[in-house]
């Protein structure tokens, strides 16, 4: 069986994104679901495959008999909260390219705005997982864990908080041509960033996500049957996942190398897979819950060199002229955090030419999961 | 929301050394003698060749590998003292032995003694072993002069 190219998005719909939101999540996902469906012009009947994270809450059952799907004959739900996206979109494929399914679906809905609903504000009083080792210190959430290795990777490489403000700032000019983004309206200059209050020294307040009610659906079909689709296809060129051996989720600096990590993993089976290298790629959707992420994926996919990524995005890497245009809508830093579920859907917009901002003959794009857990990552390529 | 630290689970039969050690004020590491490498979370067996492992104390002394400042929101427990410092202790014995812990003058004193300017990665430090609750102990790492 070949995977390569077999299969291909269809259809992308989301809620509107923001706090507060009226609708539970379960109706958020019916409502994204439903517009990809529309996009993609496939009746609701026709789905047969679902995908999403562990950490989804709606359940299989009720997406599918509330948007009066059809019997379905896969469903598939992948672990790691921010790692999980490119698994879950790639899990599917898999079931259509393999011939178990059909037409697939897979979504991301969720209400974070609420501060109560975060889950290191949830750690319980005798911590039996592996947190146990850190958070009894202090080193209590992610954005915690993600500063110590920001601040190595300073030590190693040169202090980089100018780095770190120009991504924020990047994808905020680019929320701030996206509509749906909900700093839209709002500007950062570099006053503002280095204003912010800290939050885990090196990393302020806009180093870090937006907690956004909102939801991101998915459709995914054969390449043969999606020339028929409304859309132009979005074929799915390549996929992995990657848990690099010795992995501790979010905390993984036990390893001799902590800058070479599952990302590596999947980078590297990506691009075994694949007819184009790194500097082949048009434009990526890289995750994002923390700017220094960006930093580490773009070394580790290839992009940069080792310890080059702050002088990439120092020279305007990843605006719309630049290298590698990069999370294009905004990403989790500025449109809206759906769990990098709204950096699969940007991707696939750039591809059609339909993104806020268009990068002009955009033919290839990387969307990458969670630098920090198990994560994955798919390369996109434009139909022929 | 917990207002108390959160504490590790000390009742796990694989790690049951380690804890016993902090209780006795020394610090133990899993080290497997077929492959030389020493492991920190403990393993239920060597992670890089599967063969059992051998629990040694380790001297407790190492370099500040990285560390950050706490700011709020943070738990209830930790609200009082914030901002405080949280490093990644490297031990002597191996680069892979690596601990989180907060980082006190070489005096001791509260986690919030020092601040970020105080402390840079590289320096050198020593653990001690303080309670976090009742019966469980953990590492900090105190500045050694000079």
């Amino acid at each position: 069986m070949a995977f390569k190219d077999s299969t291909a998005i269809v259809g992308v719909g989301q809620t509107r994104f923001g706090k507060g939101l009226a609708e539970s999540e379960l109706e958020l996902a019916c409502q994204a679901i439903g517009a990809a469906l529309a996009d993609a012009g496939i009746d609701p009947a026709e789905v047969d495959a679902l995908g999403s994270y562990t950490m989804e809450e709606t359940p299989e059952f009720e997406v599918a008999r509330n948007l009066a799907l059809g019997d379905i004959h896969f469903f598939s739900r992948v672990n790691y909260g921010g790692g999980a996206g490119p698994g879950a979109v790639g899990q599917v494929a898999l079931a259509i390219a393999a011939g178990i399914a059909k037409v697939g679906v897979v979504w991301r809905s969720r209400k974070r705005a609420d501060p109560s609903s975060r889950v290191w504000a949830n750690t319980p009083p005798v911590i039996r997982d592996h947190w146990k080792w850190s958070r009894p210190s202090g080193l209590l959430r992610p954005v915690d864990e993600v500063a110590l290795l920001a601040r190595r990777y300073f030590h190693d490489h040169g202090e980089g908080r100018d780095a770190l403000a120009e991504i924020a700032q990047q994808q905020r000019r680019y929320a701030n041509a996206n509509p749906a983004a909900t700093m839209r309206d709002r500007t950062m200059t570099r006053d503002d960033y280095f204003a912010a209050r800290m939050v885990a020294d090196p990393l302020c307040l806009f180093d870090n996500c937006l907690e956004t009610d909102g939801a991101v659906a998915l459709v995914l079909t054969a390449a043969d049957r999606s020339r028929d689709c409304r859309r132009r296809p979005v074929l799915i060129h390549a996929f992995s996942q990657g848990l690099a051996r010795g992995h501790q989720s979010m905390t993984d600096y036990h390893r001799a190398d902590p800058f070479d990590g599952s990302s590596g993993v999947t980078a590297r089976n990506l691009w075994r897979q694949a007819d184009f290298g790194p500097a082949d790629l048009s434009v990526a959707q890289i995750y994002d819950a923390f700017s220094p992420l960006v930093l580490f994926s773009l070394e580790a996919y290839g992009i940069c060199g080792r310890g080059e990524s702050a002088d990439f995005v120092r020279s305007g890497g990843l605006s719309p002229s630049g290298k590698l245009p990069t999370n294009t809508s905004g990403g989790g830093l500025s449109e809206a955090y759906i769990h990098g579920m709204n950096l699969l859907s940007e991707g696939v917009r750039q591809l059609r030419g339909d993104g806020a901002t268009p990068i002009a003959g955009a033919r290839t794009c990387l969307v990458t999961g969670c630098d920090s857990t198990p994560t994955g990552a798919l390369l996109l390529r434009a139909a022929a | 929301m917990s207002a108390s630290v959160p504490l590790p689970a000390t009742d796990v039969a694989h790690e049951a050394p380690f804890w016993e050690g902090l209780r006795e004020g020394e610090l133990r590491m899993q080290h497997c003698s077929a492959c030389g490498r020493w492991q920190f979370p403990p393993l239920l067996g060597c992670g890089g060749c599967g063969r059992p492992v051998a629990w040694l104390r380790v001297s407790g002394r190492g370099t500040i590998w990285s560390l950050t400042e706490i700011h709020p929101p943070v738990l209830p427990a930790f609200a009082p003292l914030a901002p405080y410092l949280v490093a990644l202790a490297e031990l002597d014995e191996s680069p892979v032995l690596r601990m989180v812990g907060n980082v006190l003058p070489a005096q001791g004193g509260a986690i919030n003694t020092l601040r970020l300017s105080d402390v840079s990665i590289g320096m050198k430090v020593t653990a001690a072993i303080e309670p976090l609750g009742e019966g469980v102990f953990w590492p900090r790492w105190r500045l050694v002069p000079g």
